[in-house]
């Protein structure tokens, strides 16, 4: 039987410490990596109701005829002026459409977009019913539920959502939140902005500038 | 073997409550057999911008 | 091809697209809940208390086993992928963590509760009618189990609609609807249970019809009471926020009608208690039928259209016709059920406690 010494043995615990501490540390590097936190910033003053968004994130998404993904509210102020308010999925950090589910179709990933299974989904439609924005609906083709996804299969690749890319007012600014260095955290720390219906509890990240309380419900 | 008419009327009631029962459910165990929609994937077309 | 006209009020256009997210078949369904829970939870407190229904204990187990074997069909037929609804069982939401956050109601009725209530009625019904522990402690903690369980049941469509509906105007009135639902759900199963006890013994048991009926007295007035002081609370409250008149126009109607029904099933309860007639006590088992039903069509259907804005109503055109089949095929084949343990399983055990004489042991 072979003995170690104690220096030996100092030797091998101080690397086994190194290696456990390095490990952490790359799973804090990837937890930050994976902390990202996708938003928008709407700005409504700036929004004219062309609804180009509406087309490209149909076209995109392959959004039947009835159904909306994002669409555009006009409200009528009670001045008489006209205002046009986009509004979609609220990728909120307390999501009420999650918590119903009873298969888990709908989740929340870590960078927080809440998306849906459409292969697990069995049409229940708890998250429908759950969701105070409106923003889902029963996929007529596929019989699940559906919503926007902030057009996750683009932002992989380094691209904007179909509708971000699509203003020509840039009235959606599209970005990760917990990076002080992106623009829609620049703007979201610098500008008034509100949340529809945070009373819900949900904590919804699409972040409002000019928005009417008539558009507010 | 006989069945006695009393078992017989019995079995009887009970096949036209289950077959009523299903005749009438039909159209959502069709659902459940039919050929499914297709799913459509998502695509990265072009969107300008 | 013509595209849907966008009606006035404000209100998403997804709600537009969808219309009822939940079928009227719910309503059904949610009369079959009661009907089961009901049921159980007076063959459990008889269990427990020796309340004086022990002959009647046969007929209740069939009930509640008839209408509890059937009840998700209608859940099923409501499904938009049916085909799907054994992936419940298979990834049930039932843990939460960062990414499935909360638990699912639905997951918990229908992968873990359901299963544990028929075992639950089922192993009672045995141990109880055929080998006769009545008053074994193994009887009570499963009678103590499937009431507590039934009345979770009971009041499961409150507890869904209260954890997913984002109204506020809803949310008022929603503290009181769980015991609403409870109450009526032991009225409707003890007058369900009258008329079984007059079909099965051609006369209403004295002793047994009394109790019940006061049981099903009591019910209602508290109903009664609960849901008068819910209206009163709306109107006191809310009157005059636009939600507020959104939500009494889709709710006022129906409402008085509920309560209607429900004034007029505890007067026939009162009567059935004083004079013990057949046709009053059949009566009462169809108004209260219709009070129950109309009731979870009103929290299943009229609540449900309104919008997420709270400010307008959301046009539905009603599938009568599917609703219709369905519910004739969730009747049909609990009555099925109920002729089969009827005929062939509970048999022996019901002829027993006829032979007993009304024996209140």
């Amino acid at each position: 039987m072979s003995s170690i010494s104690r220096r030996e043995f100092v030797k091998v615990a101080a690397s086994a410490l190194v290696a456990t501490v390095a490990l952490s540390a790359s799973k804090a590097t990837s937890r930050e990596v994976g902390g990202r936190r996708w938003a928008m910033f709407i700005d409504v003053s700036k929004c004219y109701g062309c609804m180009a968004c509406v087309v490209a994130c149909a076209a995109e998404n392959n959004v039947p005829v009835g159904v909306f993904r994002t669409w555009v509210e006009r409200h009528v102020l009670p001045g008489g002026g006209v205002v046009f308010v986009p509004k979609q999925c609220n990728h909120c950090d307390n999501p009420p459409c999650v918590k119903p589910c009873p298969t888990g179709a709908t989740y929340r990933t870590a960078d927080g977009l809440v998306l849906v299974d459409p292969g697990k989904c069995i049409g229940c439609g708890a998250c429908i019913v759950a969701c105070p924005y409106g923003a889902r609906y029963f996929n007529p083709l596929t019989g699940a539920a559906d919503k926007c996804t902030f057009c996750d299969h683009r932002i992989k690749l380094g691209r904007l959502p179909a509708c971000v890319e699509a203003c020509p007012t840039r009235a959606r600014v599209f970005g990760d939140l917990s990076d002080p260095g992106s623009e829609v955290r620049r703007i979201v720390d610098r500008v008034q902005t509100r949340v529809l219906k945070p009373e819900t509890g949900a904590e919804p990240q699409i972040y409002y500038y000019a928005l009417p309380e008539v558009a507010s419900k | 073997m006989s069945v006695d008419r009393r078992t017989f009327v019995k079995g009887l009631v009970a096949v036209a409550l289950a077959g009523g029962g299903l005749l009438a459910y039909s159209p959502v165990l069709y659902k459940i057999v039919k050929p499914k929609a297709r799913v459509y994937k998502h695509t990265t077309g072009s969107t300008g911008g | 091809m013509s595209y849907p006209s966008y009606p006035y009020g404000y209100m998403y256009p997804n709600e537009v697209a969808v219309g009822l997210t939940w079928l009227p078949i719910i309503a059904t369904y949610m009369l079959f809940v009661s009907i089961a829970s009901g049921s159980a939870i007076l063959l459990s407190l008889e269990v427990l208390f020796n309340i004086g229904l022990r002959r009647l204990t046969p007929l209740l187990l069939m009930l509640s086993l008839a209408t509890g074997l059937v009840y998700l069909l209608g859940p099923l037929a409501d499904l938009r992928r049916p085909e799907r609804a054994f992936y419940i069982l298979v990834y049930p939401h039932l843990v939460p963590s960062d990414t499935y956050s909360g638990v699912s109601l639905i997951a918990l009725m229908a992968g873990l509760m359901w299963p544990l209530l028929v075992i639950l009625l089922v192993v009672l019904g045995y141990i109880t009618l055929y080998r006769g522990m009545w008053g074994s402690i193994i009887a009570k903690i499963l009678a103590l189990a499937l009431a507590f369980t039934c009345i979770l049941w009971s009041t499961y469509f409150a507890l869904l609609q209260f954890t997913t509906i984002p109204l506020l105007t809803v949310h008022n009135l929603t503290p009181l609807i769980p015991v609403e639902l409870l109450l009526e759900s032991i009225a409707l199963a003890g007058s369900i249970a009258l008329l079984a006890l007059l079909v099965h013994y051609r006369s209403l048991e004295r002793p047994i019809a009394g109790i019940l009926s006061q049981v099903i007295l009591a019910c209602s007035l508290a109903f009664i009471a609960f849901r008068i002081f819910q209206v009163f609370r709306l109107h006191a409250y809310m009157t005059g926020s636009p939600e507020a008149t959104t939500f009494i126009g889709v709710f006022s109607t129906l409402n008085t009608v509920v309560l209607i029904l429900a004034v007029l099933s505890s007067i026939l309860a009162a009567h059935v208690n004083l004079r013990g007639s057949a046709i009053s006590a059949s009566l009462l088992a169809l108004l209260s039928l219709l009070w129950v039903f109309v009731d979870r069509w009103l929290f299943a259907v009229n609540i449900q259209s309104i919008s997420k804005t709270s400010l307008s109503v959301i046009p539905v055109s009603l599938d009568l016709a599917s609703w219709a089949l369905e519910s004739t095929a969730m009747t049909l084949l609990a009555l099925f059920v109920y002729y089969v343990l009827y005929t062939w399983v509970i048999r022996e055990p019901l002829l027993k406690l006829e032979g007993s004489g009304g024996g209140v042991g």
